[in-house]
């Protein structure tokens, strides 16, 4: 399945793209996800410890199984206020 | 609307009109600026970015789990997005209640929940170079 990642703030300037497709298996994790971003971006590597996920506008933890459709996004800890 | 994500500048007085109902004892309202100094930099800039969907839906969230806690006749939350100087207005929140115990706890706890929450990121433009804000 193809999933349309979004990227914001520290995460969408190392990718130099604010909407990435990453391909994975049915049934893939979260951290799979994360971890063909991160072959894809290698320099993203270096934001692994800050790095907060979400699908369908919901923060999602890393075990969280994706399925075809969903809408995720990847970012750093929140800063707003 | 009672939460809202805007480019135009924060109005207080508006603000407040349209939080106040006839049972209203006090509003509290918090207004967040642009400060000088941040974190050891001189700042130039601030530059906010927001994944506006989920915002809106967590500010939302955020506004029940507030009227669930505390017994409140209004709140509003608006946080603006782009690019502000020193001294510029970036979120407001206001809280009436029938009485101002209740409105200014209300109004502490929606700000610090806020901050913890809701998807948005601010990048310091400062002197010295540029930090996306992290902690």
């Amino acid at each position: 399945m193809k999933i349309q990642v979004k990227l914001f703030a520290s995460h969408r300037e190392l990718a130099g793209e604010s909407e990435v497709s990453i391909d994975l298996a049915d049934n893939a994790r979260i951290a799979d996800l994360i971890e063909k971003l991160f072959n894809k971006y290698p320099d993203m590597e270096k934001l692994r410890d800050e790095t907060i996920v979400s699908v369908n506008k919901n923060f999602a933890e890393n075990d969280a199984v994706l399925k075809d459709g969903d809408e995720v996004a990847i970012f750093p800890p929140v800063s707003g206020g | 609307m009672t939460v809202e994500i805007t480019t135009t500048d924060i109005l207080l007085d508006r603000i407040l009109e349209q939080v106040r109902t006839e049972n209203t004892g006090g509003i509290v309202s918090f207004v967040g600026t642009v400060r000088k100094r941040s974190r050891g930099h001189i700042i130039k800039e601030l530059q906010y970015e927001i994944y506006e969907e989920m915002a809106v839906k967590e500010m939302e969230t955020l506004e029940t789990l507030s009227r669930n806690k505390f017994e409140l006749e209004n709140i509003m939350i608006v946080h603006r997005t782009g690019t502000f100087t020193v001294g510029e207005r970036v979120v407001a929140i206001a809280v009436a209640a029938r009485h101002r115990k209740t409105a200014f706890e209300a109004c502490e706890f929606i700000i610090d929940e806020l901050k913890r929450s809701v998807p948005i990121w601010k990048k310091e433009i400062a002197e010295n170079g540029e930090f996306w804000v992290n902690d």
